[in-house]
C-alpha cells in the first residue's frame, strides 16, 4: 500500500531523512519509533503531502504522493502530533467541514458521522463546542477527522502524547478497531510497549536513517534471547535460584527485595513455557512474568551505537 | 446533474464570524461612525439651507460625497483587520495542516477566505442602507449612483483584501500581516498623495503640466473617479493635461493596476500556502 524509496529531506545542509527505504502493506499497522528529533515527523509530513522530499519517492495505493497531491489526500488521513481546532464550532459542525473539505457531500456526512463518533467514543458530545472538550477528546476528535473521508491510510502522529493511561488504551482499541476495518496504519510514538501490543511491523529511526524495518514479531524475536522474567513465589527462593542456574539457557539469576528472582534468560517463547511447566512442578509460583521491555531494549541498543559514533566523531 | 457547492471553507468562515461578538461591535461601531458623520453633515448644511443658499438637493448630494468617501476609508482601513489574520489566524491555530490535507486546493483556500472577508463587507454595506435612505430624503441622489458605490467599495474591498490576505500567507503572526497590510495601503493612500502634490508642485513651477499624476493610480481612493469623474479629474489631473482619450480615465488606469496587483498578491497567496512549492528536488 505504501511504498518509500530513498526518501531524503534536507533542510539546508541538515539531512533531518537520509534515504529511507520501507514497505506497509495493506492492513498493516507500521510503528515508526525513534528519538526526538529522528525524522519521524518530517517523513510522516513527506507522506501526509505537506513537505516535498528533497529527493526519493513516496507511492501510495499505486500513486505517486508527490506527483499527484490531491489524490494522495483523498487516500490518506493525517493527525498531527501538534494541532489545533475551530473551537467555535460544535463537533458535527467540524466534522461536516472537513468532510466537505475533503470532497463529501453533507448528507452522506450527516449519515456517517453518528457511526464515527461512536468508534471514537464522542456521541454524547455531538452538540458540544470543541472548546468545551478535554485534550483527550480533542485528540479523538482529530482522529475522527482524519476518518472523515474514509481514507485506506492512516498517518498518525504520536496520537497518545499527553493523553492519560485510560484514553491510551482506549486509543489502542480503536486502531485495532481500524485494523480490522482493513486500514493501513503508520503511527510514530515513544511508547514503545504499547507499539508492540498494536503494531505488526516496526521502524526504528535515529539521526534520519532507517536503523530497522521488519515485522514485530521478527523484532521480537531477534532479542527475546535475553529476556528478563520476574518469578514470584510462596517461599524457598533460594533453592529456586540455585535450581534455576542449573538450567539450560538462565545466564543469570538475581533475589530482589521484594522477595521475587529476577532471571536473564536465552531462549525462545517455546523453551520459556518449558521453563515454566519445570518450574511449577517443583515450586509453588504466584507469577511468572518475561519483560515486556523487548523492542525498547532494541530500541536503546540501536540509538546507543548511533549515539557512541557520534561521540566518537 | 451536481449540486453547486459553496467553498465549506466559505461556509465555515461565516458560520464562526457570525457566532463572534467582535463581527457586531465592528458593525455598531461602524455604524455609529458613520452616522455621527451624515449628521454633523447635514447639521453643517442645514445653516446653509435655512438661509436659502442651498438647496435640499444639494444638501443630499453633499451628504451622499462625504458618506462616500467616508464608507471607503472605512473599508480600506476594516479590510486588513478582516483578512489579515485569514491565514496567519490558521497558522497561529496549527490548524493550516488539517486543511491544507483536504482536497481544497490552496487557490480555493485563498478564495475561500477572500469570499469570506468579502461577505462581511457586504453585511456592513447592507447594514448602511437606512443612512442612505435619509440621503434619498433630502434627494439629488439617485438609486443608480448609491448602487455604483457599493459596487465600488466591494471592489476596492476585493483589492485590499488580495493584498491584505498576501501578507497573512506570507506571516507567520497575524500582527506582522496586519501591520505590513495597513503600512501598504498608508503608502498607496498617503504616499502616493504625498508623492503626487510634491512633484507635481516642483515640475509645474518650471514646465507646466507633467506626467506624476500617474501615481495617483495607485491611490485606491481615485476609483471613486468611476462614480464622481469630474471631481477626481480636477483634483488629480493638472490643467487641460490631455494624456487619456477616447473617455480613458485616471480611474480606469487606477483600477487596471491595482487590479494587477490584487491579481499577483492572490498568485502569491497561494503559492506561499501550497507547501508543495516550497521544497527544491535534487533528483
Amino acid at each position: 500500500m505504501i511504498n518509500v524509496k530513498d526518501l531524503t529531506k534536507y533542510y539546508g545542509n541538515f539531512a533531518a531523512v537520509q534515504g529511507i527505504n520501507f514497505n506497509v502493506g495493506r492492513g498493516h499497522i507500521y510503528g515508526f519509533v525513534g528519538p526526538n528529533g529522528a525524522g519521524k515527523t518530517t517523513t510522516l509530513r513527506m507522506l501526509a503531502t505537506l513537505l516535498a522530499p528533497t529527493a526519493g519517492e513516496i507511492i501510495i495505493g499505486g500513486v505517486n504522493a508527490y506527483g499527484n497531491p490531491l489524490h494522495t489526500r483523498k487516500l490518506i488521513g493525517y493527525m498531527p502530533d501538534f494541532f489545533g481546532v475551530y473551537n467555535d464550532l460544535k463537533v458535527n459542525e467540524y466534522l461536516e467541514f472537513y468532510g466537505e473539505a475533503s470532497g463529501g457531500i453533507l448528507e452522506d456526512l450527516r449519515r456517517d458521522i453518528p457511526s464515527l463518533l461512536e468508534l471514537v467514543g464522542l456521541t454524547a458530545k455531538r452538540q458540544d463546542y470543541v472548546n468545551n472538550l478535554s485534550r483527550g477528546m480533542k485528540q479523538r476528535l482529530c482522529l475522527a477527522r482524519a476518518l472523515i473521508h474514509r481514507p485506506e491510510v492512516l498517518l498518525l502522529d504520536e496520537p497518545a502524547s499527553g493523553l492519560d493511561p485510560r484514553a491510551r488504551v482506549e486509543l489502542r482499541n480503536i486502531l485495532k478497531e481500524l485494523q480490522a476495518m482493513g486500514k493501513t496504519i503508520i503511527i510514530s510514538s515513544h511508547i514503545l510497549a504499547e507499539l508492540s501490543q498494536v503494531c505488526t511491523h516496526v521502524g526504528i529511526i535515529n539521526n534520519g536513517l532507517l536503523a530497522l524495518s521488519a515485522p514485530v514479531s521478527e523484532v521480537l524475536a531477534r532479542v527475546e534471547g535475553d529476556a528478563v522474567i520476574s518469578i514470584t513465589m510462596a517461599d524457598r527462593q533460594e533453592e529456586a535460584r540455585l535450581w534455576l542456574l542449573e538450567q539450560q539457557g538462565i545466564r543469570e539469576v538475581t533475589l530482589v527485595n521484594t522477595g521475587s528472582l529476577e532471571a536473564v534468560y536465552s531462549g525462545d517463547r517455546l523453551a520459556q513455557a518449558g521453563l515454566l511447566r519445570e518450574l511449577a512442578s517443583r515450586f509453588t509460583l504466584f507469577e511468572f512474568t518475561p519483560s515486556k521491555g523487548n523492542l525498547e531494549q532494541l530500541f536503546m541498543e540501536i540509538t546507543e551505537v548511533a549515539k557512541d559514533a557520534e561521540t566518537k566523531n | 446533474m451536481q449540486k453547486p457547492r459553496i467553498n465549506p471553507l466559505l461556509a465555515k468562515e461565516l458560520r464562526i464570524r457570525m457566532r463572534n461578538w467582535r463581527t457586531f461591535g465592528m458593525i455598531s461601531l461602524y455604524l455609529l461612525g458613520l452616522g455621527g458623520l451624515a449628521v454633523l453633515v447635514f447639521l453643517s448644511n442645514s445653516y446653509m439651507l435655512s438661509s436659502g443658499f442651498n438647496s435640499m438637493a444639494q444638501v443630499g448630494s453633499t451628504l451622499f460625497a462625504f458618506l462616500a468617501v467616508a464608507q471607503i476609508l472605512i473599508v480600506i482601513y476594516l479590510v486588513p483587520a478582516l483578512a489579515g489574520n485569514a491565514i496567519s489566524g490558521e497558522k497561529e491555530r496549527q490548524t493550516i495542516d488539517l486543511l491544507t490535507c483536504t482536497q481544497l486546493t490552496p487557490f480555493q483556500i485563498v478564495t475561500g477566505k477572500l469570499t469570506a472577508t468579502l461577505s462581511t463587507v457586504i453585511l456592513f454595506i447592507v447594514a448602511s442602507l437606512p443612512l442612505y435612505g435619509f440621503v434619498f430624503l433630502l434627494g439629488g441622489v439617485s438609486p443608480k449612483e448609491v448602487l455604483l458605490l457599493y459596487l465600488i467599495i466591494l471592489v476596492v474591498a476585493l483589492l485590499v483584501g488580495c493584498w491584505s490576505l498576501m501578507f497573512s500567507a506570507f506571516f507567520r503572526r497575524t500582527v506582522a500581516a496586519i501591520i505590513a497590510s495597513y503600512a501598504l495601503l498608508i503608502l498607496m493612500l498617503g504616499g502616493s498623495t504625498i508623492l503626487f502634490t510634491l512633484l507635481t508642485t516642483i515640475t509645474t513651477l518650471n514646465q507646466g503640466t507633467t506626467p506624476f499624476f500617474l501615481i495617483m493610480a495607485f491611490n485606491p481612493l481615485t476609483i471613486l473617479g468611476w462614480l464622481f469623474p469630474d471631481f477626481v479629474r480636477d483634483i488629480i489631473i493638472s490643467i487641460n493635461y490631455n494624456w487619456f482619450r477616447g473617455g480613458f480615465q485616471i480611474w480606469h488606469l487606477a483600477l487596471l493596476v491595482q487590479g494587477a496587483l490584487a491579481a499577483l498578491s492572490l498568485w502569491l497567496a497561494t503559492r506561499a500556502i501550497n507547501p508543495l512549492k516550497m521544497g527544491k528536488r535534487k533528483g
